[in-house]
């Protein structure tokens, strides 16, 4: 089944195009993976689905089947489709519990306590600093809040922003392997940006490869891995 | 004389507390907005009007304070609606929004000297008569000002728990530091920044009628003075400590009495003036702004 779905989806900054007529979709249960350089369009795209950035006027973009592009973001939220923002983004003045329990405004206290719980479980460490300020968490503590913020707003869909932006290597391969553990567990659908192809290709069912605005390759997984120029680039040679 | 100085330190103290209700009305959308409502004291003196006019319908004290604030909160709805939310859709920042609001604060001021006349009205004595007094030990402290004390003291209360306790505080608190990772998560921005100018013109409109019985019901609530005094309270709490604003407040008025006492009562309103001044040059991000992190 189809979750989302973009139709010639393009965006422009003050005239200055950074999306031009992009066609993506996620089925259900699908990881998804976005590659591409710096200023390709990645945080653009996701920003688009999400309404936070308008797209121009005969841009698509549905889910499950409705169309959303003219839709307030928190509402948008609310629907289903949650973003994990590009640097993480916490309420840095709130502690790691009331950024939790605020995620939860959209689906009630019950199923927000339950949820809750559920993030506490895939992060321990966010549990014994339940109370603490989350702008004084370290970078990795504060991408694991900003995932689990993410699960209790109970997610169809979910957009995460390069989720290893920033950080050290060990935090890196367990946020990647509770993401992985996270989709085999809720069968959710997942959208990733992630400029580390490494990570991110090994959870993915299929690739968009988008470059100055456009989608430039699309396939699956392994049919990339078996186009050389693709290999080379992304997944670091032989 | 310790007397002396510990019964201004109260009587400064209770019309200072005022002076921060004030400067919470500019901190509570600058958090939201980053934007300075030039017309926030004029809260001030619709809430004083407004009780009078009530009172006056023989409403009681309640039932007048009730409705009054109500209408206030209103009133903060129609600000955002009518000046703010045009200004922003039309690509307008914060000049325009400075120069609206400070039109919007003479017209209020025309408007009541015109329904209302510019001879100062005296207020009821619903907070205690200025001559009622509290004997503690050898301290005599006004009815009047224990009163505003205990009004204060609730509002904080409620004002804490409202932002602490409740889903709806906490999610403000949230789209006061990131709107856009607010929305992200399912908040209602549009939802919060309406509360945020009802919570901004109700805390002024509450301190005007405290005010009030001090200042006489007259324009004085709403025009400069009293506001630059609010404003020098918020730039001492940082503009973003709702309890350091209210502290500063404090401090203010205790300074503004000890002027008066040991220098001249000419001197009183220079003085908000000349901390707001030197905090701005020292210290801008203020000297009451504990936890002023922001990410
Ligand atoms: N708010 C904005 N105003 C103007 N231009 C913008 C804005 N945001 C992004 N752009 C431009 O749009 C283009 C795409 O930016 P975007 O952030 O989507 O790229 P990205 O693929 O996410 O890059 P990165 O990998 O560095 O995060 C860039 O050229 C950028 O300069
Ligand atoms: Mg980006």
């Amino acid at each position: 089944m189809n979750i989302l779905e973009t139709k010639d989806l393009s965006v422009a900054y003050n005239g200055v195009p950074a999306l031009r007529k992009v066609n993506i979709k996620a089925d259900k249960g699908e990881v998804v993976s976005v590659l591409g350089p710096n200023g390709a369009g990645k945080t653009t795209l996701l920003k688009s689905i999400s309404g936070l950035v308008k797209c121009s006027p005969e841009s698509k973009i549905k889910f499950l089947g409705n169309e959303i592009q003219n839709i307030l973001p928190h509402k948008i939220t609310r629907m289903g489709v949650v973003q994990v923002p590009e640097g993480r983004q916490v309420f840095g003045d709130l502690s790691v519990q009331e950024n939790l329990e605020v995620a939860g405004v959209s689906v009630g206290m019950k199923k927000a306590r339950e949820n809750i719980k559920k993030v506490y479980a895939l992060f321990s460490e966010l549990e014994s600093r339940k109370n603490q300020a989350a702008g004084t968490l370290s970078g990795g503590e504060q991408q694991m809040l900003a995932i689990g913020r993410a699960i209790v707003a109970d997610p169809v869909i979910l957009l995460i922003d390069e989720p290893s932006m920033g950080l050290a290597p060990v935090i890196v391969k367990r946020i990647f392997s509770t993401l992985k553990k996270i989709v085999k567990e809720s069968g959710l659908t997942m959208l990733i940006v992630e400029q580390n192809a490494k990570l991110s290709l090994p959870m993915s069912d299929r690739v968009y490869i988008v470059s100055q605005g456009k989608v430039m390759i699309e396939g699956t997984v392994d049919e990339l891995k078996n186009d050389r120029r693709i290999r080379d680039m992304y997944f670091g040679g032989n | 004389m310790l007397q002396d100085i510990l019964q201004n330190i109260i009587s400064g103290a209770s019309i200072g507390a005022t002076y921060g209700l004030v400067g919470l009305g500019v901190v509570f959308l600058w958090l939201t907005i980053s934007r300075i409502n030039f017309a926030n004291i004029s809260s001030a003196m619709l809430g004083a009007y407004l009780f009078i006019t009530f009172y006056g319908m023989n409403l009681g004290f309640f039932l007048s304070f009730v409705f009054s604030v109500a209408l206030i909160a209103l009133y903060g709805l129609g600000l955002r609606q009518f000046i703010y939310e045009p200004i922003r859709k039309r690509g307008g920042g914060r000049l325009e929004f400075v120069v609206a609001t400070l039109m919007l604060c003479t017209f209020w001021l025309n408007l009541i000297i015109v329904a209302y006349g510019a001879l100062p009205r005296p207020f009821p004595p619903v907070f205690g008569k200025s001559t009622d007094f509290v004997s503690i030990g050898s301290i005599k402290i006004s009815v009047l000002y224990l009163n505003i004390y205990f009004v204060i003291a609730i509002l904080m209360v409620l004002i804490y728990i409202l932002l602490n306790k409740t889903l709806i505080g906490k999610s403000f608190r949230a789209a006061a530091q990131n709107r856009e990772a607010a929305a992200l998560m399912g908040i209602n921005v549009k939802f919060t920044t309406s509360l945020s100018f009802m919570m901004a013109t109700c805390v002024v409109g509450i301190a005007g009628i405290l005010l009030a019985p001090i200042y006489f019901v007259s324009v004085e609530l709403g025009g400069g003075a009293i506001g630059v005094k609010g404003f020098a309270s918020a730039v001492l709490g940082g503009l973003t400590n709702p309890y350091g604003t209210i502290l500063g407040g404090v401090c203010l008025g205790v300074l503004e009495n000890f002027s008066t006492l040991y220098i001249s009562s000419t001197y009183k309103d220079v003085i908000s003036f000349s901390v707001l001044i030197l905090v701005l040059i020292i210290k801008p991000s203020g000297i009451f702004n504990w936890k002023s992190k922001r990410v």
